[in-house]
């Protein structure tokens, strides 16, 4: 078996981009909205803000799958590729009820 | 808006993020019950804010193990397909659920966390198991291949695990997911001592592929609160914002303070909020 350490790598990468993607329309938000007052903005700021940090692990877990495929490793390709499924069922679910 | 609310709201939430931290519950077990008890908001969205707050910061702290290499990735993967449908199913129940029933539900796990701290001190970070620990693996086990490597650094020495007990793990793990889901907390409560006590992994990796588990699942309630207009924007940028710094500072107090000591006298704190969480779920009046 070969080492997973294209997979942690590749997950770290994801990960620390995606936090401070997530943490700058947030803090922007805020400073917009403590400021200046613009309420609005300030919340459509902050709600992409969220939305990236909610779009974060169905994207580590779509990575993993990749990763893992890509390396020939069939079954914890499909292991990720479960969670990924629950997580878009869970967005569907919420979208729905 | 008031100006005072949002200062008392930053403040619990960097209160959170350091005892959360400090002592190895995460932030959404302090924050939930402080946000509906000491600032009046309704406990759905105290749950549906802690969410969020607990995915970006589980995601920041699993980037540095997976740098250090501590999170098992694998085992990771499988339990967190677990965990994902109990936090899904936690998230739609606690929807569900009337306010008082959500409180009462919390009132009970605190008590539950507050017996395992009072009893239990270091069960989130002593408990090293044997080198050879978790070795004697059954034949699915080792084909799986979820043994995990890395290079402790307080030892000098590189680490080598074998997971046992996954099955039994996979079945706690949903539970896990449950409570998560339905409570707004990591669900490192219930992951990371079963991971060392019963998976026998050590405690530094237990908690890192505790948190990678956490920063996979926790949205599949996250999105359900989501939905259901749980999660306001402006507190919800307060908390993670606050709860993000407040870890920061528990995870570097925990480095120097005696937890034990401080993990059983914050017990009574956990059973007195439980007390009130209960009274305000049941009716009842305090005299405290």
């Amino acid at each position: 078996m070969p080492s997973d350490e294209p997979v942690y790598r590749r997950l770290a990468d994801l990960l620390r981009y995606g936090v401070v993607a997530g943490l700058v329309p947030v803090v922007a938000g805020l400073v917009l909205a403590l400021g200046t007052g613009r309420t609005g903005a300030a919340r459509a700021l902050i709600t992409a803000g969220v939305a990236l940090t909610l779009v974060l692990p169905p994207a580590q877990a779509l990575v993993a799958a990749v990763a893992y495929a890509s390396r020939g490793d069939r079954r914890f390709a499909l292991v990720a590729t479960g969670v990924l499924f629950v997580q878009l069922l869970a967005a569907a679910v919420a979208w729905i009820r | 808006m008031q100006p005072a609310f949002l200062l008392w709201l930053s403040l619990a939430a960097v209160a959170g993020g350091v005892l959360g931290s400090f002592l190895g519950l995460g932030g959404g077990i302090i924050i939930v019950p402080v946000y509906t008890l000491g600032l009046g908001l309704p406990v759905h969205l105290a749950v549906g804010t802690s969410l969020v707050a607990v995915i970006a910061n589980a995601s920041s702290a699993a980037t540095v193990y997976l740098r250090s290499r501590l999170t098992n990735l694998r085992l990771a993967l499988v339990l967190a397909a677990v965990t994902a449908v109990g936090a899904l199913v936690g998230g739609l129940v606690g929807t569900s659920l009337a306010g008082t029933w959500l409180l009462a539900a919390f009132g009970f796990t605190l008590i539950a966390v507050g017996i395992l701290m009072l009893v239990r001190p270091d069960s989130s970070r002593a408990g090293e198991p044997r080198p050879e620990q978790g070795l004697a693996a059954d034949v699915a086990e080792r084909a799986w291949d979820l043994t995990g490597h890395y290079f402790d650094r307080a030892s000098g020495a590189p680490v080598t695990y074998r997971p046992r007990r996954v099955g039994t793990g996979v079945g706690f793990s949903f539970l896990a997911g449950i409570l998560s889901g339905m409570l707004g907390i990591g669900g490192g409560v219930v992951q990371v001592p079963v991971m060392n006590l019963l998976l026998g992994m050590p405690i530094k990796a237990a908690t890192a592929t505790s948190s990678h588990i956490i920063s996979l699942t926790a949205m599949a309630a996250a999105v359900v609160y989501l939905g259901r207009g749980y999660v306001e924007p402006v507190i919800t940028a307060v908390t993670v914002l606050g709860v993000f710094v407040g870890a920061r500072t528990g995870a570097r107090l925990a480095q120097v303070l005696p937890g034990t000591v401080i993990k059983r006298a914050f017990s009574v704190v956990l059973f007195y909020m439980a007390l009130r969480m209960l009274a305000e779920a049941f009716g009842l009046t305090l005299p405290f």
